[in-house]
Protein backbone atom coordinates (compact mmCIF):
# COMPACT_ATOMS: atom_id res chain seq x y z
CA UNK A 1 0.00 0.00 0.00
CA UNK A 2 1.22 3.34 -0.80
CA UNK A 3 1.94 6.64 1.45
CA UNK A 4 -1.98 7.67 1.52
CA UNK A 5 -2.57 11.66 1.03
CA UNK A 6 -2.93 12.99 4.63
CA UNK A 7 0.00 11.21 5.92
CA UNK A 8 2.80 13.35 4.05
CA UNK A 9 5.44 13.20 6.33
CA UNK A 10 8.66 13.10 4.42
CA UNK A 11 6.63 14.09 0.89
CA UNK A 12 8.26 16.23 -1.14
CA UNK A 13 6.88 20.17 -1.15
CA UNK A 14 7.86 23.26 -1.61
CA UNK A 15 9.09 25.81 0.85
CA UNK A 16 6.71 27.10 3.62
CA UNK A 17 5.20 30.21 3.40
CA UNK A 18 4.63 31.82 6.42
CA UNK A 19 1.35 34.57 5.16
CA UNK A 20 -1.48 33.44 7.04
CA UNK A 21 -5.30 35.20 7.60
CA UNK A 22 -7.18 34.99 11.12
CA UNK A 23 -9.55 32.51 10.90
CA UNK A 24 -12.81 33.29 8.77
CA UNK A 25 -15.70 33.34 11.08
CA UNK A 26 -17.78 30.03 9.40
CA UNK A 27 -14.16 28.12 9.85
CA UNK A 28 -14.58 29.15 13.76
CA UNK A 29 -18.33 28.32 13.44
CA UNK A 30 -17.93 24.39 11.77
CA UNK A 31 -14.56 23.97 14.42
CA UNK A 32 -16.99 24.71 17.34
CA UNK A 33 -20.25 22.59 15.48
CA UNK A 34 -17.48 19.71 15.41
CA UNK A 35 -16.65 20.44 18.57
CA UNK A 36 -20.40 20.30 20.36
CA UNK A 37 -20.75 17.05 18.03
CA UNK A 38 -17.67 15.98 20.05
CA UNK A 39 -19.29 16.71 23.63
CA UNK A 40 -22.62 14.74 22.65
CA UNK A 41 -20.11 11.59 21.70
CA UNK A 42 -21.88 11.90 18.18
CA UNK A 43 -19.11 12.63 16.31
CA UNK A 44 -15.31 11.63 17.26
CA UNK A 45 -12.62 13.16 16.04
CA UNK A 46 -11.47 10.01 14.78
CA UNK A 47 -13.91 9.62 12.81
CA UNK A 48 -13.21 12.84 11.52
CA UNK A 49 -9.84 12.32 10.60
CA UNK A 50 -11.17 9.05 8.92
CA UNK A 51 -13.58 10.90 6.61
CA UNK A 52 -11.32 13.53 5.55
CA UNK A 53 -8.68 10.78 4.96
CA UNK A 54 -10.90 9.21 2.35
CA UNK A 55 -11.84 12.16 0.53
CA UNK A 56 -11.37 12.50 -3.29
CA UNK A 57 -7.69 13.79 -4.02
CA UNK A 58 -9.41 17.12 -5.94
CA UNK A 59 -11.61 17.66 -2.97
CA UNK A 60 -8.35 16.99 -0.05
CA UNK A 61 -6.59 19.42 -1.97
CA UNK A 62 -8.77 21.82 -1.20
CA UNK A 63 -8.63 24.61 1.87
CA UNK A 64 -8.59 22.88 4.74
CA UNK A 65 -12.00 24.05 6.57
CA UNK A 66 -13.64 23.22 2.90
CA UNK A 67 -12.51 19.95 3.41
CA UNK A 68 -13.74 19.57 6.95
CA UNK A 69 -17.64 20.73 5.35
CA UNK A 70 -16.77 17.92 2.82
CA UNK A 71 -16.17 15.49 5.58
CA UNK A 72 -18.35 16.43 8.20
CA UNK A 73 -21.06 16.08 5.29
CA UNK A 74 -20.40 12.52 4.15
CA UNK A 75 -19.78 11.42 8.03
CA UNK A 76 -23.29 12.81 9.33
CA UNK A 77 -24.69 11.10 6.34
CA UNK A 78 -22.99 7.69 7.26
CA UNK A 79 -24.82 8.50 10.64
CA UNK A 80 -27.73 8.71 9.20
CA UNK A 81 -28.08 12.12 10.87
CA UNK A 82 -28.47 14.10 7.62
CA UNK A 83 -28.58 13.61 3.40
CA UNK A 84 -26.19 15.59 1.41
CA UNK A 85 -29.64 16.58 -0.45
CA UNK A 86 -30.96 18.03 2.61
CA UNK A 87 -27.73 20.07 3.14
CA UNK A 88 -27.94 20.95 -0.32
CA UNK A 89 -31.49 21.85 -0.19
CA UNK A 90 -30.75 24.25 3.20
CA UNK A 91 -27.79 25.83 1.05
CA UNK A 92 -30.25 26.70 -1.65
CA UNK A 93 -33.02 28.40 0.91
CA UNK A 94 -30.26 30.12 2.25
CA UNK A 95 -29.01 31.41 -0.77
CA UNK A 96 -32.67 32.52 -1.89
CA UNK A 97 -32.90 34.33 1.88
CA UNK A 98 -29.29 36.00 1.69
CA UNK A 99 -31.19 37.55 -2.58
CA UNK A 100 -34.25 38.54 -0.99
CA UNK B 1 3.32 -2.91 30.68
CA UNK B 2 4.81 -4.14 27.24
CA UNK B 3 7.88 -1.81 26.89
CA UNK B 4 10.52 -0.03 29.40
CA UNK B 5 11.96 3.48 28.55
CA UNK B 6 15.43 2.64 26.93
CA UNK B 7 13.91 -0.25 25.12
CA UNK B 8 14.92 -0.88 21.19
CA UNK B 9 12.12 -1.40 19.65
CA UNK B 10 10.92 -1.84 15.59
CA UNK B 11 7.82 -0.28 14.27
CA UNK B 12 6.02 -2.49 12.49
CA UNK B 13 6.48 -2.73 8.33
CA UNK B 14 3.00 -3.35 8.10
CA UNK B 15 0.23 -1.27 5.26
CA UNK B 16 -2.85 -2.34 6.61
CA UNK B 17 -5.74 -0.26 4.75
CA UNK B 18 -7.67 2.14 6.98
CA UNK B 19 -7.22 4.54 8.95
CA UNK B 20 -3.77 4.43 11.23
CA UNK B 21 -2.24 6.77 13.52
CA UNK B 22 1.42 4.98 12.64
CA UNK B 23 2.73 7.90 10.05
CA UNK B 24 4.05 6.37 6.79
CA UNK B 25 7.71 7.13 7.11
CA UNK B 26 8.48 5.06 10.55
CA UNK B 27 6.77 1.97 9.48
CA UNK B 28 10.18 -0.79 9.53
CA UNK B 29 12.37 1.73 11.20
CA UNK B 30 13.62 1.24 14.85
CA UNK B 31 13.88 3.43 17.92
CA UNK B 32 14.42 3.59 21.85
CA UNK B 33 11.15 4.17 23.56
CA UNK B 34 11.69 7.70 25.50
CA UNK B 35 7.86 7.19 27.59
CA UNK B 36 4.94 5.23 28.68
CA UNK B 37 2.23 8.17 27.64
CA UNK B 38 -0.84 6.28 28.68
CA UNK B 39 -3.33 3.97 28.00
CA UNK B 40 -5.73 5.34 25.06
CA UNK B 41 -8.93 3.55 23.35
CA UNK B 42 -7.72 2.71 19.94
CA UNK B 43 -8.53 5.48 17.40
CA UNK B 44 -8.13 2.39 14.71
CA UNK B 45 -11.19 1.20 15.77
CA UNK B 46 -13.06 4.52 17.09
CA UNK B 47 -12.87 5.74 13.82
CA UNK B 48 -15.10 3.53 12.54
CA UNK B 49 -17.46 3.58 15.66
CA UNK B 50 -16.50 0.87 17.51
CA UNK B 51 -15.75 1.03 20.91
CA UNK B 52 -12.00 1.58 21.15
CA UNK B 53 -11.41 -1.18 23.72
CA UNK B 54 -9.39 -2.74 24.90
CA UNK B 55 -7.57 0.02 25.24
CA UNK B 56 -3.78 0.63 23.74
CA UNK B 57 -0.46 0.94 25.28
CA UNK B 58 1.19 4.26 24.31
CA UNK B 59 4.85 4.82 24.20
CA UNK B 60 6.63 7.46 22.43
CA UNK B 61 9.63 6.56 20.65
CA UNK B 62 12.47 8.40 19.89
CA UNK B 63 13.84 7.38 16.32
CA UNK B 64 17.48 9.04 14.96
CA UNK B 65 17.00 11.01 12.06
CA UNK B 66 19.89 8.99 10.26
CA UNK B 67 17.81 6.09 10.78
CA UNK B 68 14.69 7.38 8.72
CA UNK B 69 16.41 9.24 6.39
CA UNK B 70 20.19 8.02 5.41
CA UNK B 71 20.77 11.13 3.52
CA UNK B 72 20.30 13.37 6.27
CA UNK B 73 21.33 16.57 6.26
CA UNK B 74 22.29 17.85 9.94
CA UNK B 75 23.29 16.37 13.43
CA UNK B 76 24.06 12.52 13.80
CA UNK B 77 22.23 13.55 16.93
CA UNK B 78 19.29 14.97 15.97
CA UNK B 79 16.08 12.82 16.50
CA UNK B 80 12.41 12.66 15.25
CA UNK B 81 9.94 11.78 18.51
CA UNK B 82 6.76 10.29 17.71
CA UNK B 83 3.71 8.41 19.79
CA UNK B 84 3.04 4.70 18.73
CA UNK B 85 0.79 2.57 20.36
CA UNK B 86 1.85 -1.08 21.40
CA UNK B 87 0.14 -2.84 18.63
CA UNK B 88 2.29 -1.04 16.41
CA UNK B 89 5.83 -2.08 18.38
CA UNK B 90 7.83 -5.27 18.42
CA UNK B 91 10.83 -5.21 21.06
CA UNK B 92 14.56 -5.98 19.60
CA UNK B 93 17.89 -6.90 21.25
CA UNK B 94 16.64 -10.05 22.50
CA UNK B 95 15.86 -9.52 25.94
CA UNK C 1 -27.31 25.93 -11.48
CA UNK C 2 -28.63 24.75 -8.14
CA UNK C 3 -26.79 23.65 -5.72
CA UNK C 4 -28.07 20.42 -6.00
CA UNK C 5 -27.46 19.73 -9.21
CA UNK C 6 -23.94 20.84 -8.37
CA UNK C 7 -23.67 18.76 -5.45
CA UNK C 8 -25.02 15.31 -7.29
CA UNK C 9 -23.34 16.13 -10.55
CA UNK C 10 -19.91 15.20 -11.99
CA UNK C 11 -18.00 17.67 -14.29
CA UNK C 12 -16.11 15.89 -16.22
CA UNK C 13 -14.80 13.18 -13.87
CA UNK C 14 -14.59 9.63 -15.37
CA UNK C 15 -16.27 8.12 -11.91
CA UNK C 16 -18.94 9.42 -9.90
CA UNK C 17 -17.62 10.16 -6.58
CA UNK C 18 -21.19 10.28 -4.87
CA UNK C 19 -20.75 12.57 -1.89
CA UNK C 20 -18.50 14.95 -3.18
CA UNK C 21 -18.91 18.30 -4.68
CA UNK C 22 -16.29 18.73 -7.28
CA UNK C 23 -17.65 22.35 -8.67
CA UNK C 24 -16.99 24.52 -5.88
CA UNK C 25 -15.29 27.45 -6.99
CA UNK C 26 -18.43 29.70 -6.27
CA UNK C 27 -17.56 32.20 -3.55
CA UNK C 28 -18.75 31.46 -0.12
CA UNK C 29 -20.21 27.80 -1.14
CA UNK C 30 -18.39 26.28 1.40
CA UNK C 31 -19.71 28.85 4.38
CA UNK C 32 -22.92 28.21 2.99
CA UNK C 33 -22.47 24.36 3.30
CA UNK C 34 -21.19 25.12 6.68
CA UNK C 35 -24.26 27.20 8.02
CA UNK C 36 -26.72 24.56 5.85
CA UNK C 37 -25.03 22.23 7.68
CA UNK C 38 -25.45 23.98 11.29
CA UNK C 39 -28.67 24.78 10.91
CA UNK C 40 -30.22 21.22 9.96
CA UNK C 41 -28.19 19.88 12.85
CA UNK C 42 -29.88 22.20 15.18
CA UNK C 43 -33.43 22.09 13.50
CA UNK C 44 -32.94 17.94 13.88
CA UNK C 45 -31.94 18.59 17.70
CA UNK C 46 -28.51 16.84 16.80
CA UNK C 47 -27.35 19.80 18.75
CA UNK C 48 -28.50 22.78 19.92
CA UNK C 49 -27.58 26.70 19.53
CA UNK C 50 -26.24 26.95 22.63
CA UNK C 51 -23.90 24.31 22.07
CA UNK C 52 -22.70 26.15 18.88
CA UNK C 53 -22.18 29.00 20.70
CA UNK C 54 -20.68 27.95 23.74
CA UNK C 55 -17.96 26.42 21.98
CA UNK C 56 -17.22 29.37 19.47
CA UNK C 57 -16.95 31.39 22.72
CA UNK C 58 -14.28 28.75 24.48
CA UNK C 59 -12.49 29.26 20.64
CA UNK C 60 -11.99 32.86 20.72
CA UNK C 61 -11.17 33.16 23.69
CA UNK C 62 -7.64 30.71 22.81
CA UNK C 63 -5.07 32.39 21.53
CA UNK C 64 -0.86 32.55 22.04
CA UNK C 65 -0.88 34.47 24.52
CA UNK C 66 -2.45 32.05 26.97
CA UNK C 67 0.56 29.99 25.82
CA UNK C 68 2.56 32.42 26.22
CA UNK C 69 1.66 33.13 30.39
CA UNK C 70 2.35 29.79 30.80
CA UNK C 71 6.19 30.24 29.63
CA UNK C 72 6.75 33.09 31.35
CA UNK C 73 5.72 31.70 34.37
CA UNK C 74 8.10 28.78 34.15
CA UNK C 75 10.86 31.41 33.16
CA UNK C 76 10.01 33.26 36.93
CA UNK C 77 9.13 30.05 38.98
CA UNK C 78 11.60 27.15 39.30
CA UNK C 79 8.73 25.04 40.91
CA UNK C 80 6.08 25.87 38.25
CA UNK C 81 8.75 24.84 35.55
CA UNK C 82 9.39 21.72 37.21
CA UNK C 83 6.21 20.82 37.56
CA UNK C 84 5.19 21.69 33.57
CA UNK C 85 7.81 19.73 32.74
CA UNK C 86 6.69 16.26 34.66
CA UNK C 87 3.36 16.64 33.86
CA UNK C 88 2.34 19.70 31.65
CA UNK C 89 -1.35 18.61 31.76
CA UNK C 90 -1.79 18.89 35.50
CA UNK C 91 0.68 22.29 35.78
CA UNK C 92 -1.43 24.29 32.74
CA UNK C 93 -4.65 22.73 34.69
CA UNK C 94 -3.44 24.56 37.97
CA UNK C 95 -3.54 27.82 36.02
CA UNK C 96 -6.93 27.19 34.68
CA UNK C 97 -6.25 25.57 31.10
CA UNK C 98 -8.60 23.17 30.87
CA UNK C 99 -6.86 20.17 28.36
CA UNK C 100 -9.90 18.15 28.30
CA UNK C 101 -8.97 15.16 26.61
CA UNK C 102 -5.68 15.97 25.39
CA UNK C 103 -2.14 15.35 27.55
CA UNK C 104 0.23 18.65 27.20
CA UNK C 105 3.77 17.43 26.79
CA UNK C 106 5.70 20.25 27.42
CA UNK C 107 9.65 19.90 26.17
CA UNK C 108 12.24 22.11 26.79
CA UNK C 109 14.87 23.98 24.60
CA UNK C 110 18.62 23.86 26.78
CA UNK C 111 21.67 25.12 25.49
CA UNK C 112 22.54 21.38 23.78
CA UNK C 113 18.42 20.65 22.43
CA UNK C 114 16.04 22.25 20.28
CA UNK C 115 12.40 20.68 19.92
CA UNK C 116 9.84 21.70 17.20
CA UNK C 117 6.58 20.57 17.08
CA UNK C 118 4.48 19.44 13.65
CA UNK C 119 1.70 16.90 13.25
CA UNK C 120 2.17 14.92 10.01
CA UNK C 121 -0.67 12.79 9.54
CA UNK C 122 -3.32 15.77 10.24
CA UNK C 123 -2.74 18.88 12.19
CA UNK C 124 -2.98 18.39 15.95
CA UNK C 125 -2.04 21.62 18.05
CA UNK C 126 -2.01 22.73 21.58
CA UNK C 127 -5.62 24.54 21.07
CA UNK C 128 -6.58 25.37 24.41
CA UNK C 129 -3.06 27.07 25.04
CA UNK C 130 -2.61 28.52 21.56
CA UNK C 131 -5.87 28.63 20.09
CA UNK C 132 -5.93 27.49 16.28
CA UNK C 133 -2.99 27.04 14.04
CA UNK C 134 -1.97 29.26 11.90
CA UNK C 135 -2.25 28.34 7.68
CA UNK C 136 1.79 27.31 7.79
CA UNK C 137 1.06 24.34 10.31
CA UNK C 138 -1.43 23.18 8.39
CA UNK C 139 0.11 22.95 5.13
CA UNK C 140 1.66 20.20 3.00
CA UNK C 141 4.91 21.94 3.19
CA UNK C 142 5.19 22.23 6.59
CA UNK C 143 4.06 18.86 7.64
CA UNK C 144 5.70 17.25 4.84
CA UNK C 145 9.00 18.62 5.28
CA UNK C 146 9.50 19.33 9.50
CA UNK C 147 10.09 15.73 9.61
CA UNK C 148 13.05 15.10 7.28
CA UNK C 149 14.74 18.62 6.91
CA UNK C 150 14.03 20.38 10.18
CA UNK C 151 17.38 22.93 10.01
CA UNK C 152 15.96 24.10 6.46
CA UNK C 153 12.19 24.63 7.25
CA UNK C 154 13.35 26.60 10.28
CA UNK C 155 16.04 28.45 8.01
CA UNK C 156 13.25 29.30 5.99
CA UNK C 157 11.91 30.75 9.74
CA UNK C 158 14.99 32.99 10.13
CA UNK C 159 16.25 30.41 12.69
CA UNK C 160 19.50 29.11 12.27
CA UNK C 161 20.71 27.13 14.93
CA UNK C 162 24.62 25.89 15.57
CA UNK C 163 25.50 22.39 13.82
CA UNK C 164 25.98 21.02 16.91
CA UNK C 165 22.78 21.44 19.19
CA UNK C 166 20.22 18.35 18.44
CA UNK C 167 16.90 18.93 16.48
CA UNK C 168 14.31 17.11 18.40
CA UNK C 169 11.18 17.14 15.97
CA UNK C 170 8.37 16.06 17.71
CA UNK C 171 5.48 14.13 15.29
CA UNK C 172 2.11 14.78 17.35
CA UNK C 173 0.59 12.07 15.76
CA UNK C 174 -2.01 10.69 18.46
CA UNK C 175 -3.01 11.65 21.71
CA UNK C 176 -0.48 14.23 22.94
CA UNK C 177 0.17 17.93 22.44
CA UNK C 178 2.98 19.85 22.58
CA UNK C 179 4.14 22.85 23.95
CA UNK C 180 7.91 24.33 23.96
CA UNK C 181 9.53 25.73 26.58
CA UNK C 182 12.29 28.37 24.63
CA UNK C 183 14.83 29.23 26.27
CA UNK C 184 14.90 32.44 27.97
CA UNK C 185 16.53 35.39 25.83
CA UNK C 186 20.07 36.72 27.31
CA UNK C 187 19.12 40.38 28.93
CA UNK C 188 15.73 39.71 30.04
CA UNK C 189 17.28 38.29 33.62
CA UNK C 190 14.70 40.24 36.37
CA UNK C 191 11.98 41.16 34.13
CA UNK C 192 8.35 40.71 35.46
CA UNK C 193 6.34 37.89 33.98
CA UNK C 194 4.20 40.58 32.38
CA UNK C 195 7.21 41.71 30.55
CA UNK C 196 8.06 38.21 30.00
CA UNK C 197 4.78 37.46 28.44
CA UNK C 198 5.03 40.48 25.94
CA UNK C 199 8.33 38.55 24.05
CA UNK C 200 6.80 34.48 23.93
CA UNK C 201 5.65 34.14 20.67
CA UNK C 202 3.46 31.27 19.25
CA UNK C 203 6.24 30.17 16.80
CA UNK C 204 8.58 30.06 19.44
CA UNK C 205 6.10 28.00 21.30
CA UNK C 206 6.07 25.89 18.86
CA UNK C 207 9.54 25.96 18.38
CA UNK C 208 10.34 27.81 14.60
CA UNK C 209 11.65 30.58 16.05
CA UNK C 210 13.66 31.79 18.90
CA UNK C 211 12.10 34.50 21.37
CA UNK C 212 13.69 37.91 21.11
CA UNK C 213 14.23 40.31 23.55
Amino acid sequence: MNQRQHDMGGMKAGPVESDEHAAEPWAKMITSVAAALRDHDIMRIDELRRALEDLPEDIYKQDYFERWSEAMVNLLEEKGLLTRSEVMGKMDALKTQLEV
Amino acid sequence: MMFSVGDRVRIKDSHPPGHRRTPYYVRGKTGVVERYCGDFKNPEELAYGFDGTPKRELYRVRITQTELWPDYEGSDSDTLDLEIYDHWLEKIGGQ
Amino acid sequence: MTTDERGTHDHGHDHDHPGTTPDANETGYYELMAEAMKELLIEKGVVSADDVRRNLEFLDSRDPAEGARIIARAWTDEDFKKRLLEDGTKAVGEMGFPMGDAVLIVVENTDDVHNMIVCTLCSCYPRTVLGLPPDWYKSKSYRARAVVEPRSVLKEFGTELPDDKTVRVHDSNADMRYLVLPEQPEGTEGWSAEQLTAIVTRDAMVGVTLPQA
